[in-house]
């Protein structure tokens, strides 16, 4: 499974980071970890941001059970 | 709802449960210093994006903001403080004491997200929601919604991606 900019696998790592992130308070070897791979490549920056912007929007979404 | 009543209601939280939000920040931040920033941030943002929805329960919703917005900063100082001083060996506990650029909430991105999760299969919708809003762990969902731990793992992976997808085709 690939996207336009075929970068399916960056930003499938990019989610793990965040749902990784979202569910436990990363340790301090994963956040070296994290910050390597970002170190890696200005693709792994690019494409984190990207999941980042796309996380916090989806968090101020209301569930629908919010909604009016 | 009408807007004006909106705005009213949500001033009255903002003023009257501060020190309550503020808590619910400075717990995630490790300390109180930017907690405020940060709740002054989630009035800014909900603002903007409930114009595009209305809420039921307004309290949960403006703590559960509140919550995910300390998170982000906490995160994006932490990688500051990595990327720019790398030598240095900080403390890693809490956050830098310095604020990173708030970023602006995009309207119009908002609203295509909603759209991109109302188009989901109800079941990877409720699987996404229960996971980002409930504060439930991929176990959890799993649990309430009966299916594997794996699978609970795909749909999330499937909302977001099909959110992305749909940013990037507009």
């Amino acid at each position: 499974m690939d996207n336009e900019s075929g970068d399916d696998a960056v930003w499938q790592t990019a989610i793990d980071w965040l749902m990784r992130e979202h569910e436990e308070t990363l340790s301090d070897a994963d956040r070296e970890a994290l910050h390597a791979w970002l170190a890696d490549s200005s693709q792994h920056r690019r494409v984190f941001h990207e999941a980042e912007q796309l996380w916090l929007l989806t968090g101020m979404i209301p569930r629908s059970d919010e909604r009016n | 709802m009408g807007t004006q009543s909106w705005n009213a209601e949500l001033e009255d939280i903002f003023v009257n449960q501060r020190p309550r939000l503020c808590c619910v920040a400075a717990k995630v931040l490790g300390n109180t210093d930017q907690a405020d920033d940060v709740v002054q941030d989630a009035y800014l943002k909900i603002s903007e994006a409930t114009t595009l929805f209305e809420v039921k329960q307004p309290i949960s919703y403006v703590s559960r903001v509140v919550r995910n917005l300390a998170i982000d900063r906490c995160r994006r100082s932490a990688f500051e403080s990595a990327l720019f001083a790398k030598e240095e060996e900080g403390d890693n506990t809490s956050c830098a004491s310095h604020s990173p650029e708030v970023i602006a909430i995009d309207r119009q991105a908002l609203a295509q997200v909603v759209e991109a999760l109302d188009e989901l299969p109800e079941r990877t919708r409720r699987a996404f929601e229960l996971y980002r809003s409930g504060s439930h762990t991929q176990r959890e969902v799993a649990q309430q919604l009966e299916v594997s731990t794996t699978s609970v793992n795909f749909m999330i992976r499937d909302a977001l991606t099909h959110c992305r997808r749909s940013l990037q085709g507009r």
